[in-house]
């Protein structure tokens, strides 16, 4: 059994159905991807999976739990942390408050201390900056932060949705080396990212969903070798 | 384009605050010429009338911030406080005819503690009541829920006293300091003290204890907050509760102040503190003590030196012109989100 | 209007309800000897929490009617009773069909009432045309009689072009201010006085009666208002007219409107013993539960003379409750009443005695309101009456209350107002002091 599975996931925003029948899992060790155009789901399965909706239809299996309507603040708690797109930082705390949110669910003072200084050591850049109010920060920064924040909750699966957008090339590659790093460490990531090619290149799986649907998946070297996937994602 | 007008905005703004702040200072040190003693007479009125708006205006902005609700009820929930003291006073055997004496304070102490406490409990009570259910519902819906608390707590406090004025026990000393230059009571002093002191605990709870950052995140984002394992239910009915317990204290402060309650107090009190809020920056905590405080002594220097009918147009003409500025009030959340 | 006594009788509703099941009298009908029916026509709010100031003072129109023997010049004189409350409180609608009713009755000749001045704005544009005469016994707008800049309606536009039919027999508000005035120049002795009022329509026109007249008997004053939605704390403004070197506050508005709040925190500025003047709007009980720890010092006026102070009224007043024996049959209107009726009974039988002839109803209405208008020096129980061109009073006494503490007895007797039963101020009562004579 895989540490994350999706079985069948029906969801809907009102009447509007966003998923259909969506099946996926993230085993230990993995990098999983998911990709597809605007409006495919991608978001949508990030936050049906970490509580913020639940699902009409199917289930959510965490380390063999059932977690389908489990709230957002306990789904934390048995470790699945996300970085939600757009970064979502409280934007007027400080850095090190931000950071210390991350480890809201936590209560083991000498570990949340050693994690801060591992996500230091991750992002230099955020520990210079660590008592500067968090709306201030420039872009890449922030999204370093949105991750360290993620990483602080000590998870045991972390998502990353869009980690790279609106990033400058350089900053871009910054983020997925640290991406891989992560990875290295143990720790499984479920990536969403319309940066397709990148995406896939880290990855060792990936789902392609298309409105709602998984159109393909497979590991993501044979997913960059699509053609079907280069002309719809990768622009060839 | 925007970036012209926050520009041109930001300047004139500027210029328009200082020099509305020059001329104001200008009268007042006139003022102070000409008689400093009834000038300091006013300021003690409008800090302590100031204080006492701070106490209910944080309440409005905390609620305010964190489910972007504006708690109509919560004037009613700061005379609840002085409704819920007096049977806890009969209860120590103090009585309405009761005079100061040193033997009272621990009792007063206690009592303070109590009203804030069973005040706080009683507002969480109408979170989870009246705007839990409706969180996800039209932004109008828990408003009219929120107006019709407002009745019915006025509703209950008439039932429940009728509409007399509640005579209150005089705990307070009337002694006065009292030279050619200022006259100051220890109620004046009383006032000030307790507005200063819960503000102060107020402050350190929310900057530096973890349930009060969480209460911040959550203000700023309430998904992100859940994300990261904060429980959300908890952290408004935290909210609630401090902004009860704060109008409660604010209750009792007023009513040992003034010797008097009545169940209707908090409309005219509570419009004033939300005024104060908003001037300040709702939804920020220094701002609703600040825009308190300004209230109470443009509203007392207006009414001593130029007329009671004119304190609210020239209170609504500032906090016009500073929104007009500075939307988001005079500390308002200026902080951009990227 | 300002029904000014109104507190006074406001808690005998209940018992009041006997007081109709007595009262009788409707149907005399033609027994031998009568030459037919006259009926005098009377609305009032006789029902729920209004019955209280109606039904005595329909008892007031019943005892003049006894008086009368029952009769005039071999015709039955009648009451033809209507009540204009609907829900326990005055409705001008209800007052309008109630005057269409009684137009519509050729027994009545004139009527006696309303009790409400926003009734009589309603009813006199139905009762004008059929030339029906009204005497109120307790209207006190002035807009109903008087043509002034501050009303927003006029009498000429009430009556549509026919001849004044309304009168009144009690003095109107125009006349509190400078009554107070004048107490509190001469009588006070007050030479600098502060005046405040709430920004109501009444509480600003009452606050500028008295200004006028208190600037024409030579004191001078300071002027503020103040919003009751926004104030809390008027300590300020007090202390503005102590440095102005005021003695007492004359204040022009209602307890609803916060008017006696301002009196509850004058203790504290050491000034709890200044005099605190007003008009009816703050006659209330809850003005003196307002007033906290100074209700002492508290005065108000009310339009009307107070019939306990008239010793001509004495024996009256002792047949009418010999005549009348419920506990609250005696209402602070029920003489001015027994006057109103008297007046009309006086007019029927000029017109009677003219040769009118009552079956020709329209006619002798007529007469009878022409009787009435000219009206001069009768001698009443509160006074002697003389209708001017408006059909205003000549008797135009503005009485002076002050707050003093009573005895529990005083209390009980519940003719008084008082502070709130089980408030800390309930033994602090408005108590007679002094009247105007505006006509004199």
């Amino acid at each position: 059994m895989a540490l994350l599975e999706l079985h069948g996931v029906d969801a809907f925003y009102g009447r509007v159905q966003a998923l259909h029948g969506v099946t996926l899992e993230v085993d230990k060790g993995e990098i999983v991807a998911l990709i597809g155009s605007n409006g495919a789901g991608k978001t949508t399965t990030l936050r049906t999976i970490s509580g913020l909706m639940h699902p009409a239809k199917g289930q959510v299996i965490f380390d063999g739990q059932d977690i389908t309507f489990t709230d957002a603040a306990k789904i934390v708690q048995l470790g699945i942390c996300q970085s939600p797109e757009g970064r979502r930082l409280f934007a007027r705390m400080s850095v090190l408050d931000n950071l210390l949110m991350g480890a809201y669910s936590r209560s083991d003072r000498a570990n949340i201390a050693r994690d801060l200084k591992h996500v230091y050591e991750l992002f230099p850049r955020v520990e210079e900056r660590r008592s500067q109010i968090a709306g201030t920060l420039s872009g890449g920064e922030q999204q370093m932060l949105a991750m360290g924040r993620a990483l602080m909750a000590r998870p045991k699966v972390v998502m990353l949705d869009e980690p790279s957008l609106g990033l400058a090339p350089i900053l871009v590659e910054t983020i997925f080396a640290v991406i891989k790093e992560i990875n290295d460490e143990g720790t499984p990531v479920l990536l969403v990212e319309q940066n397709a090619s990148k995406a896939l290149s880290v990855a060792h799986r990936a789902y392609v969903l298309e409105t709602g649907v998984v159109a393909k998946e497979g590991t993501g070297r044979e997913l960059l070798e699509s053609e079907d996937v280069q002309k719809a994602y990768l622009g060839m | 384009m925007q970036r012209l007008r926050a520009t041109f905005a930001g300047d004139l703004g500027t210029a328009l605050f200082s020099t509305l702040g020059l001329l104001a200072v200008g009268w007042v040190v006139i003022l102070a010429i000409q008689s400093p003693r009834s000038l300091i007479a006013t300021m003690v009125i409008g800090i302590t009338d100031g204080a006492i708006y701070a106490l209910i205006a944080l309440g409005y902005t905390m609620v305010y911030g964190i489910i972007e609700l504006i708690n109509f009820a919560h004037g009613d929930v700061f005379t609840l406080g002085g409704f819920i003291a007096l049977p806890l006073f009969a209860a120590f055997g103090i009585g309405p005819g009761a005079h100061y004496s040193l033997v009272f304070i621990p009792i007063l102490l206690l009592v303070f503690v109590l009203v804030m406490l069973i005040n706080g409990l009683v507002n969480i009570t109408i979170e989870r009541v009246a705007y839990r259910p409706l969180r996800g519902a039209p932004r109008l819906a828990p408003l009219i829920t929120a107006i019709g608390m407002a009745f019915i707590l006025e509703g209950t406090m008439y039932l429940w006293r009728g509409p007399v004025n509640l005579r209150f026990p005089d705990l307070i000393s009337e002694a006065r300091y009292t030279n050619s230059l200022i006259d100051i009571g220890v109620k004046d002093v009383m006032v000030v003290v307790v507005a200063i002191f819960l503000v102060v605990m107020l402050s350190l709870f929310i900057n530096r204890t973890k349930l009060g950052k969480a209460m911040r995140a959550t203000a700023q984002d309430r998904d992100a907050a859940q994300l990261m394992g904060i429980d959300i239910n908890r952290t408004i009915s935290a909210t609630f509760f401090i902004g009860a317990a704060l109008a409660g204290a604010g209750g009792l402060v007023y009513a040992l102040y003034f010797n008097s309650i009545r169940f209707d107090l908090g409309f005219s009190a509570g419009l004033v503190a939300f005024t104060a809020a908003v001037l300040g920056g709702i939804g920020n905590i220094e701002g609703a003590a600040l825009g308190g405080l300004l209230i109470g002594i443009i509203r007392a220097l207006v009414d001593r030196y130029i007329s009671a009918s004119w304190s609210d147009v020239i209170i609504f003409a500032i906090l016009i012109i500073v929104l007009v500025f500075r939307p988001t009030g005079l500390l308002g959340m200026r902080v951009p989100e990227k | 209007m300002r029904t000014a006594r109104l507190g006074r009788v406001a808690a005998i509703a209940a018992f009041a309800i006997v007081a109709v099941a007595c009262g009788g009298g409707g149907s005399g009908g033609s027994g031998s000897g009568s030459k037919g029916t006259i009926s005098i026509g009377v609305d009032l709010p006789e029902s729920g929490a209004a019955a209280s100031s109606g039904l005595p003072t329909l008892d007031g129109v019943k005892f003049a009617v006894q008086k009368a023997g029952g009769s005039i010049d071999g015709w039955t004189l009648t009451v033809e009773n209507r009540d204009d409350a609907v829900g326990g409180s005055y409705n001008a609608d209800k007052g309008v069909q109630n005057v269409t009713d009684l137009i519509n009755n050729n027994n009545v000749v004139a009527m006696v009432g309303p009790f409400n001045s926003a009734v009589g704005k309603a009813e006199i544009p139905i009762a004008a045309p059929a030339h029906l005469t009204m005497i109120s016994p307790s209207n006190t707008n002035p807009c109903l009689t008087k043509d002034l800049s501050s009303c927003d309606y006029h009498p000429a536009d009430l009556r549509k072009g026919n001849p004044n039919n309304y009168f009144r027999v009690v003095a109107t508000d125009d006349l509190q201010g400078p009554a107070m005035a004048d107490y509190a120049f001469t009588t006070l002795g007050i030479k600098k006085i502060g005046i405040l009022d709430e920004k109501t329509v009444f509480g600003v026109g009452i606050a500028n009666a008295f200004q006028a007249q208190y600037q024409k008997d030579g004191g001078t004053f300071k002027r503020d208002s103040f919003d009751p939605k926004t104030t809390t704390d008027w300590r300020a403004i007090l202390n503005g007219f102590k440095d102005f070197g005021a003695t007492a506050i004359y204040v022009g508005g209602t307890d609803d409107q916060s008017a006696c709040k301002p009196r509850g925190q004058m203790n504290a500025l050491g000034i709890g013993s200044w005099p605190y003047l007003g008009g009816d709007g703050i006659e209330t009980s809850q003005c003196i539960d307002d007033a906290a720890d100074s209700a002492n010092g508290v005065s108000a006026t009310t339009a009307g003379a107070d019939a306990g102070q008239i010793s001509s009224a004495a024996s009256v007043i002792t047949d009418y409750k010999k005549a009348f024996t419920g506990a609250n049959d005696y209402g602070a209107y029920t003489m001015s009443a027994f006057d109103a009726a008297n007046i009309e009974i006086q007019a029927i039988k000029q017109a009677l005695d003219a040769g009118k002839d009552p079956k020709k109803v329209n006619d002798f209405r007529e007469a009878v309101r022409v009787n009435v208008s000219k009206t001069s020096g009768y001698a009443g129980v509160l006074g002697t009456t003389t209708f001017d061109a408006n059909g205003d009073t000549s008797a135009k006494i503005i009485s002076v209350y002050a707050v003093k503490k009573e005895d529990a007895a005083a209390v009980a007797k519940g003719d008084l107002t008082c502070g709130k039963a089980g408030g800390s101020n309930a033994s602090f009562c408005f108590v007679w002091v002094k009247q105007f004579n505006f006509g004199a």
